[in-house]
């Protein structure tokens, strides 16, 4: 049986595999990679599903939630600050009788919204600005690079700061037209949608110094001169031969910087220029507790918990995933 | 473009010069766009600083009246030039909120705290990171290397807010070793209005809680990137030669191996220093100590102007001033690297 399980072995390996696949295999034997993976695709699982219900026809009482006990906005006013443990709120209740667990089931919605929006918008903005400057001639590729290297020394999470608080502001206070069709998105997301764009804004520029190194490292091969020598245009040979090629790097160095896309979050609703409350961002749960941790150290204690293990193990993934994809970098 | 050592009259130190004071020159439209973009994005914020007093809305004549007093009333460009002029000279007035105060005289009272914050946690992340990660690669897939990979990478990924509440919780609440909030000392207790007393235990004591909390991320950062790059440096041929002609492990290690596996380290000292800076709000706010990030924040909301323009333009010095210094260090400790 072992023979045959080796020859099974021997044989896929005779059949070879794609890159991809091949990443794939090496992400799978990264112990800590697969493990951060896991962890990520269970808290997809429950963001996905946290206010689905188990119909009453199922277990023909009532109507039951199916991950988070209660709506994260409940208040109950008799049942403040519980310890965990107590019966029907496992891992207590906050400052207004709010089930905490709820509360942090819930927030891996804000958390990996924001890991995913930020990674998308600023590998689309970053891949963009980063090929079209690889493809263009050397003086907008100069220019196009210097405003790269100026909002370089800008101190960017300053200016995020004062852009949160005028979009905050502008939510508040209501606004017309193309404003107002926006602070209305932002209101039904919680206030994440300006916390997109912020995140955005703040970090394509380093990605954007990637894809053009990558762009330009990929340009010179002879694949793209074959492509060009068969009239390939410059459109089919970014979208069938550059960026095929340049995205794995690119999508291994995002991943790694998603871990500061949701710490960021939580800082900015830290200090009150995140989400609106109620929405239940960590950052935000952390923000309203720590002053009470003397006597109620589990409000701050679980989100915390609950940030520091999703970092953790988008720091694994993302480790992972750069030694999978580029063995040579193993264990840096 | 590439300059040799043989390539005729090439002076290094001229070079460095050179290039300080071009990247000096080149901080200046820097700074000046960040007043322009400051001024806009701040009055762009709907609502005014005189909108309220306390909880109380103020009456229109009366607003209108201190507006027209700090010159709220004149003309945009007439206000932005008085703004960059301001910053220029680096004297902000009264802080709209407080005006018994100027800006200068809180600036003066909480940035030195934030500097002190600041830089013992730096100073934490280096004395901790670097040595971590040196004895992690000398003794690479060890149980010591797996142990300090495995706490940097916890480190790495616990979040200033996480670990603040966390060691608060356990040294001050529950083992009553440190205090629980404020720092040690205040302005009136400075040398020169900016240096602590450092051999008081006071200060010490009311450091360690709050420069760990900032510093111990980037301890874990610092550890894992000279690990890394460590391991990379040990295989060079000079390494191997070093050894070959006797030199003991010790001085190999450290005189050939470390100064060149901190190059990767120097590079990220940057960005570091901007995490550092925003992380300090999060640690003043949570430890309660009265530094610049607070005055900053509460500005912002305040809408209160010289304020916002103030705290901003001493960020941004210091991270543009943080910037120049890791590009500085970072070409003196790869030869290599040229300035231009």
């Amino acid at each position: 049986m072992s023979a045959k399980k080796r020859r099974d072995a021997r044989e896929e390996e005779v059949r070879g595999r794609s890159p991809l696949q091949d990443a794939f295999h090496r992400l799978l034997k990264h112990r800590a990679g697969t493990l951060g993976g896991i962890f990520i695709i269970l808290l997809i699982l429950v963001a996905l599903f946290v206010d689905t219900t188990i119909p009453a026809a199922i277990f023909g009482g009532e109507v039951r939630p199916l991950i988070a006990p209660k709506h994260f906005a409940e208040v109950s006013f008799f049942e403040r600050d519980l310890p965990p443990g107590t019966p029907g709120y496992p891992l207590g209740t906050d400052y207004l009788g709010r089930d905490i667990l709820s509360r942090t089931l819930y927030g891996t919605r804000i958390s990996l919204s924001i890991a995913v929006v930020a990674a998308l918008v600023s590998l689309v903005i970053g891949l963009t600005y980063g090929i079209i400057s690889g493809f263009a001639p050397t003086r907008v590729d100069n220019a196009m690079m210097r405003f790269v290297d100026f909002l370089y020394g800008f101190p960017l999470i300053i200016f995020v700061i004062l852009l949160q608080a005028y979009f905050k502001a502008v939510s508040r206070r209501g606004a017309t037209g193309l404003v107002g069709v926006l602070v209305n998105i932002d209101r039904a997301l919680g206030g994440m949608f300006f916390l997109f764009v912020a995140l955005g804004v703040l970090n394509w520029i380093g990605m954007a110094r990637l894809a053009r190194a990558q762009t330009l490292s990929v340009k010179q091969k002879e694949y793209i001169e074959s492509a060009r020598a068969l009239g390939a245009g410059n459109l089919r040979i970014v979208f069938r031969h550059v960026l095929p090629n340049i995205l794995g790097p690119c999508i291994v160095s995002e991943t790694l910087a998603i871990p500061g896309y949701i710490s960021t979050e939580a800082f900015l609703s830290f200090i009150g220029l995140g989400v609106t409350p109620p929405t239940p961002s960590w950052g935000l749960m952390i923000s309203e507790t720590y002053a009470a941790i003397r006597t109620y150290p589990w409000e701050s204690l679980i989100p915390g918990t609950a940030l520091a293990l999703t970092t953790l193990a988008f720091n694994f993934l993302g480790d992972g995933l750069r030694d999978a994809f580029d063995p040579r970098l193993r264990g840096t | 473009m590439l300059d040799t050592p043989q390539g005729g009259g090439y002076k290094p130190a001229a070079r460095m010069i050179q290039y300080i004071i071009r990247r000096l020159l080149w901080a200046i439209p820097v700074l000046l766009a960040i007043m322009v973009v400051t001024f806009f994005l701040a009055r762009a914020i709907p609502g005014g600083p005189f909108d309220f007093a306390g909880e109380k809305q103020l009456p229109e004549s009366i607003r209108k009246n201190l507006e027209r007093k700090y010159g709220l009333d004149r003309p945009v460009y007439e206000q932005l030039g008085k703004w960059i002029w301001d910053g220029i000279r680096f004297d902000f007035g009264p802080s709209y909120a407080s005006r018994s105060q100027t800006v200068n005289d809180i600036l003066k009272r909480t940035f030195p705290i934030s500097f002190q914050l600041g830089f013992l946690a730096l100073l934490f992340a280096l004395l901790i990171g670097i040595p971590l990660g040196t004895i992690a690669a000398v003794k690479q897939n060890s149980p010591i290397d797996y142990g300090a990979t495995f706490l940097a990478i916890l480190g790495v990924s616990m979040p200033t807010m996480m670990i603040g509440p966390l060691l608060m919780w356990v040294f001050a609440i529950t083992l009553g070793w440190l205090p629980t909030a404020r720092w040690g000392t205040d302005y009136t207790q400075l040398y020169l209005g900016f240096f602590p007393n450092i051999f008081s235990a006071k200060f010490w004591l009311h450091a360690i809680l709050p420069a760990v909390t900032l510093g111990l991320a980037y301890s874990a950062s610092i550890a894992r990137l000279t690990r890394a790059s460590l391991l990379q440096v040990i295989r060079e041929d000079y390494i191997k030669t070093a050894y070959a002609k006797g030199l003991p492990a010790r001085r190999t290690i450290i005189v050939h191996g470390l100064r060149n596996s901190l190059i990767p380290v120097a590079t990220v000292l940057g960005p570091m220093f901007a995490g550092i800076v925003t992380g300090s709000l999060v640690v003043e706010q949570i430890f309660g100590i009265a530094g610049m990030g607070k005055y900053f924040v509460t500005a912002i909301t305040n809408r209160d102007y010289p304020m916002i323009m103030g705290s901003v333009l001493v960020y941004s010095v210091l991270l543009v001033a943080a910037n120049i210094v890791v590009d500085v260090s970072y070409a003196w400790l790869d030869p290599r690297i040229r300035y231009d």
